[in-house]
């Protein structure tokens, strides 16, 4: 059965999801038992500063013996071992003991070597480990910090200088001494409302990994607001609904906002229908491009409470504020709800000229250390945007979010941003994802120029999602590669002039090799974006791309097949002249073969077509020797192994088999 | 009043009270020290080794100027007071601490602008009598840290065991 795109006009949602019934899991929060492991002096004092954390959790201490420790509650005090090999072979039978008569579902340590017998018998047992490093290291790792950064499931530091010594494994967020810059004043001891932002996931299909931009930039406009923010990033956790709804249950936020793009829509459907079984079922909010184009995908049936169409940070602010102040979300422009049991869509927001200086995205709390991109030299990068909104028309883009009018934000505050990225976040790297980086090119090398001058030059970057061909020079390519860029991705999309011309992405093939010649000048890598199977391109089209793309001397090439997302132009043009062949949304994110039938668009031939062009690409000796270059780092073998494994599937499978159906939720 | 704190730490830190000494005797104004393990005790200043938490706290707060050891504990707690700072950290060349991890936590107070750092102890005089400035506001991200760790703990309680 496949879904014709003219029912999709009725704006109606094509998703079967399950509707749970009888007993589910159970969603109350669960009490567990906690080790918390510390010596005597200001270690056992830090312990006490975080005792609020284990509020509703049964705890025992384990602890040299001392005055200060004598007093604890639930305490096993031993004597202490400092460097003494006997007491600490003693110790590890000691802990096995008490582990098996307590149980512990988790050990909390802040050190000092205390932990290493406790941690060392608690990774044999299979318990959890978190590890809080002392607030006296601030730029020297301990000893003990040293291994506990590679035992503990969970290592915090309590000074940003110390992520550039350990590593992307520590992570800083909050600390007893130091502030924390992104929530300007911390305010989270408010506790005004507890929020847990999800991004859903489709588990087994292709996704790359990047770090949701949009909701670490929510999370900071609600931190701001003296929220308690959590991240569930399922699709770098690889976390199915079922697996997301149990966290959610244990952390009982008031409410769950979901950043929803069009095949996660049955993920995030998923997961908000078990949510509303639990007893006080928390506030539900949809933001994305999905929610933002079909808004009563998830007010229909009463399951979402509110959308927030278009950016998010302002509508989400004052959605905050209303909430708080008991009132409902009559007058907030862009957001979509339910009034009476009635569909209301508020007015769109007003175009807002400028970007708000200051208000960085909150990356502390997403799990930094999982995020890994092969389009990048280094893990361990974040992303940036320099500017929002992009003027041109390409067909197949999705512009609801940001939307087609320009702003460009000021290049001082861009670098500051670039600067705490480094600082904050201690990042090996750094995406820039602007479509038109480039548009303003006196406003790209100011940029470039203020990198250099902050002596921040040594941190590579790329323009990770495209930058356009039509509008560069030699000059600006100099000068970003003087300020630490290695590589420019160009988005090239077709190697045919009239498909580039149907596409209304307004570049020519010249302005494409030119662009090429000078980044090549300059001393820059280059990768191309290409496109197959878009409306209107022919078998002769499709090969002409990929001819194009092995000429044009590329260091890197990610070819993709043309996709109709609602909200594009191109969606239109296949609702009216083709057939859409997805039975689920989810399908459009596969890719095998094209999602819809037109002309001469034949979705098993786009798929031959598109492991041509990965096969013609990538496996060519010339290629494969020129990469050989990278094999010099371990993040360099560790991304070419990945890489060479995802290609020869791309080569001979394509997606497809990759695809796990989640709307059903993937449990029985 | 100036109050000078040594924390907690075994060894000594006669270099701290001789000079707060020397500067009580020649000022006049009433220097309190808390001289804690240590063996070395001031003759023109009040001193006791240790008092009840809230007794310190007190203390603190009264102060025109808080002196105290880099020892994150004491750092901590003078910063919490809201008086001018001056942070005196205990370095291994003269046998002060078993390393130089004070000295860290010294820079890193002086750089955020929260208080001055003393590595001669021969600038404290001149530093007691035109003391730094109280931050406009320092507001360590405690309740972050906590969050976070109730977030990791939340995990834990998730997972099926």
């Amino acid at each position: 059965m496949s879904l014709q795109a003219s029912e999709l006009s009725s704006y109606k949602n094509p998703v079967r999801v399950d509707v749970p019934s009888g007993a589910g899991p159970d969603l109350s929060p669960r009490r567990i038992k906690i080790c918390l492991a510390c010596s005597h002096g200001g270690h056992l004092t830090e312990m006490l500063e975080l005792a609020e954390a284990f509020h509703g959790h049964d705890t025992f201490y384990f602890c040299y013996e001392a005055d200060t420790t004598r007093i604890l509650p639930n305490v096993y005090l031993v004597p202490n071992m400092a460097r003494n090999p006997v007491e600490f072979i003693k110790n590890l039978f000691r802990v096995r003991r008490i582990f098996r008569r307590e149980r512990p579902d988790l050990v909390v340590s802040t050190g000092a070597e205390i932990a290493i017998p406790v941690v060392l018998i608690a990774k044999l047992m299979g318990v959890a480990v978190v590890y809080v490093e002392c607030g006296a290291q601030v730029t020297h790792p301990s000893v003990t910090g040293r291994l506990m950064y590679w035992l503990a499931d969970t290592f915090f530091v309590q000074w940003p200088e110390l992520l550039k010594v350990y590593g992307p494994r520590a992570v800083f967020r909050g600390s007893l001494t130091d502030e924390d810059e992104p929530v300007a004043g911390d305010r989270s001891r408010e506790r005004r409302m507890k929020v847990t932002l999800v991004q859903p996931a489709q588990v087994g299909a292709f996704s790359s990994d990047q770090p949701p931009l949009g909701l670490a930039y929510i999370a900071a406009v609600l931190e701001r607001k003296g929220c308690e923010v959590r991240v569930i990033d399922a699709n770098v956790e690889k976390l199915a609904p079922d697996a997301v709804v149990a966290i959610l249950a244990q952390q009982a936020p008031e409410m769950v906002c979901f950043t929803v793009t069009t095949p996660l829509l049955p993920s995030a459907l998923a997961i908000a229908r078990r949510l509303k079984r639990m007893a006080y079922p928390p506030v539900l909010v949809a933001g994305g491009p999905h929610a933002t184009v079909l808004p009563d995908d998830f007010l229909d049936d009463g399951l979402f409470d509110y959308v927030v169409r278009g950016e998010g940070e302002a509508a989400m602010s004052e959605l905050v504020d209303q909430l708080l102040a008991g009132r409902d979300a009559a007058g907030i422009r862009g957001v979509s709800w339910i009034d009476r049991g009635r569909i209301v869509h508020n007015p769109d927001r007003p175009f807002q000229p400028n970007i708000e200086q200051g208000l960085y995205p909150d990356w502390s709390l997403f799990p930094l250390k999982r995020y890994s991109s092969l389009a990048r030299r280094n893990d361990h990068s974040l992303p940036i945007t320099t500017s929002r909104g992009c003027p041109f028309g390409c067909t197949f883009c999705y512009k609801g979010i940001y939307g087609r009018r320009l702003r460009m934000r000021q290049p001082e505050d861009v670098v500051a941003e670039w600067e705490h990225l480094v600082r904050r976040y201690g990042v090996h790297e750094i995406a820039v994802l602007d479509d038109a980086f480039t548009f303003d090119i006196a406003r790209a090398i100011r940029i470039c120029e203020l990198i250099v001058s902050r002596g921040l030059a040594q941190v590579p970057w790329s323009t990770t999602n495209g930058i356009r061909v039509d509008n560069v020079t030699l000059d600006l390519f100099l000068a970003m590669r003087w300020a630490g860029c290695y590589r420019v991705y160009f988005g090239i999309e077709s190697g045919v002039q009239s498909v580039l011309d149907s596409l209304k992405k307004g570049i020519t093939i010249d302005q494409v090799r030119r662009a090429i010649t000078l980044a090549k000048q300059a001393g820059l890598e280059v990768g191309g974006y290409f496109m197959l199977g878009n409306v209107g391109e022919t078998a002769t089209d499709m090969e002409a791309t990929i001819k194009f793309a092995l000429e044009l001397d590329l260091d890197y090439a990610q070819f993709s097949i043309a996709t109709p997302y609602p909200g594009t132009e191109m969606f239109d043009q296949v609702r009216r002249g083709g057939r859409l062949l997805i039975r689920s949304w989810e399908e459009l994110a596969t890719y095998g073969a094209a999602v819809f039938e037109m002309d001469e668009i034949d979705p098993a031939f786009v798929g031959r077509m598109f492991r041509k062009a990965i096969r013609r690409f990538y496996f060519r000796p010339r290629y494969m020797l020129h990469q050989m270059r990278e094999l010099m780092t371990w993040t360099g073998w560790k991304h070419r192994a990945r890489a060479g494994l995802l290609l020869v599937r791309l080569a001979l499978f394509g997606g497809r088999a990759e695809t796990v159906r989640t709307g059903s939720g993937g449990e029985a | 009043m100036i109050y000078v704190t040594v924390g907690t730490m075994f060894l000594d830190f006669p270099r701290l009270i001789h000079k707060m000494d020397e500067i009580a005797g020649k000022t006049g104004e009433l220097v309190v020290i808390q001289t804690g393990l240590g063996a070395t005790f001031p003759k023109n200043c009040d001193h006791f080794d240790f008092k009840p938490r809230e007794v310190v706290l007190a203390l603190q707060s009264r102060a025109r100027v808080i002196v105290c050891h880099a020892g994150i504990g004491s750092v901590m707690d003078a910063l919490r007071a809201r008086r001018p700072a001056i942070v005196v950290p205990r370095l291994k060349k003269f046998n002060e601490h078993m390393n130089d991890h004070q000295l860290d936590v010294a820079k890193a107070v002086q750089a955020r602008g929260w208080g001055r750092m003393i590595l001669d102890i021969d600038d404290l005089e001149q530093a007691c009598a035109l003391p730094p400035p109280v931050p406009e506001k320092y507001s360590p991200a405690t309740a972050r840290l906590v969050s976070a760790v109730r977030d990791a703990i939340e995990r834990v309680a998730a997972k099926p065991r």
